[in-house]
């Protein structure tokens, strides 16, 4: 009797997780599944070999055509074509970015990635944009990246790139980034399954582009240029400043390193 | 394409942006590449922006992108340097070397396996010195995350 009743309920426990994975969150599920072993298995500390690797790109891939494969892509045309290549170079360099054991390649992939996200916002009609994020971010913010690791590095990979934090924080890492990117997926899914049967095709080039913008810019916005202006200054001084302190040196240091460290007497050479 | 399925194409890329970003953020132990990872955050927020501002016709999205490089910029200079004073201080990029600033009660998190690096010939080769003097007695916990060099 009692194990009729226990094989019921599985059954119909079974038949709930059945209609749950084939109903309208199942391509979600199981694009964060995928997508967290896949990237689990190639973030450092993980899988070595050369299949295990490949099982985990197909993976991610698999899981990222999932998700994207959740909304409609309408009649193809140039700029599917270039949507399509600009998202899959910006998708596989930012894993080649998380998951390579030397900082200074994944500076390099985070540039790749900048350019075709730069590449996107010129389809997206953003074009000044996109010559700043290429100019900005891949000309000026990574190559700052580049030379404090140059600085600071001497001997690549260290230790810390060649591990994580152990197997089970890995898995979890790389599925709550999974999770997160299928819940905005998933909250997004009825403005991108919209049927506007007179919506515009994509027009790349909009005249003007710049004027109006900088127009824009320059009027409803002038405090926040002010603001983001007195903040780049501050964020100078401050570099140079906190640059030109010795580290930790002096009272100071003596109250962290007994933070730090029970058996710390104070005046010991640091460094 | 037209510009529904635009913006749910970038939608979708911005979400996955975000996600490798949070995921790298999590699990990366390097300062540099967590700092990197937050650069690919933004990256995909910013393309959900302008793809938002494009779809209602609406300058706001590209505009706050402006400011976010802007801050970017700003969050990059006094990150790094403090990643170099952090660096200069404890002699690695390991944030496992600032463990001992953990909650009081938490075990140390100590590297149980370490792979071997597979050696393509880029490896310094350290000249080998004869030994001299005492040999320090050892300990297990400095010797994981020196303090100082």
């Amino acid at each position: 009797m009692m194990d009729h009743r226990l094989v019921d309920l599985f059954v119909t426990q079974m038949q709930v997780a059945w209609e749950w994975l084939t109903g309208d969150w199942g391509p979600y599920l199981l694009a964060t599944v995928m997508g967290g072993c896949g990237l689990g298995m190639l973030l450092p500390g993980g899988f070595q070999g050369r299949l295990a690797r490949g099982v985990g790109l197909a993976l991610i891939v698999a899981s990222a055509a999932l998700l994207l494969g959740t909304g409609p892509w309408g009649t193809p045309g140039v700029e599917t074509v270039l949507v399509v290549v600009l998202s899959a170079v910006a998708l596989l360099a930012s894993v080649f970015m998380i998951t390579t054991h030397r900082p200074i390649y994944s500076a390099v992939w985070f540039a790749l990635t900048l350019l075709s996200v730069g590449g996107l916002f010129f389809v997206a009609g953003a074009q000044f944009l996109g010559l700043a994020t290429v100019a900005v971010y891949a000309g000026a913010i990574v190559v700052i990246f580049l030379f404090v690791l140059m600085l600071v590095q001497s001997e690549t990979p260290a230790l810390c790139d060649r591990v994580s934090w152990g197997i089970l924080p890995r898995y979890a890492a790389a599925g709550c980034g999974f999770c997160m990117a299928a819940l905005i997926v998933l909250a997004t899914h009825d403005v991108r399954n919209l049927r506007d049967p007179h919506a515009a095709p994509v027009a790349t080039v909009r005249t003007e582009h710049v004027a109006v913008l900088g127009g824009q810019l320059f009027s409803r916005h002038l405090i926040e240029v002010e603001i983001a202006g007195t903040l780049l200054l501050l964020a100078l001084v401050g570099a140079v400043v906190m640059s030109r302190l010795h580290p930790l040196r002096g009272q100071f240091a003596d109250t962290l390193h007994q933070a730090l460290d029970p058996d710390f007497t104070a005046g010991r050479p640091l460094g | 394409m037209n510009e529904v399925t635009l913006l749910g194409h970038l939608l979708v890329l911005g979400a996955l942006l975000f996600g490798l970003g949070l995921a790298g953020f999590l699990a990366r132990r390097n300062m540099i590449v967590m700092f990197l990872c937050l650069e690919l955050m933004l990256q995909g927020i910013s393309l959900s922006l302008v793809a938002w501002g494009r779809f209602h016709d609406h300058w706001d999205g590209q505009l706050l992108v402006i400011f976010m490089i802007a801050v970017a910029a700003c969050e990059a200079a006094i990150a790094l340097v403090l990643v170099l004073m952090l660096c200069r201080y404890c002699g690695s990029l390991d944030i496992a070397a600032w463990q001992s600033m953990r909650d009081e009660g938490v075990p140390p998190y100590i590297d149980r396996e370490v792979p071997d690096e597979p050696d393509d010939g880029t490896r310094h080769v350290w000249p080998v010195l004869t030994p001299a003097g005492v040999l320090p007695p050892p300990d297990p916990q400095r010797d994981l995350n020196r303090p100082h060099v």
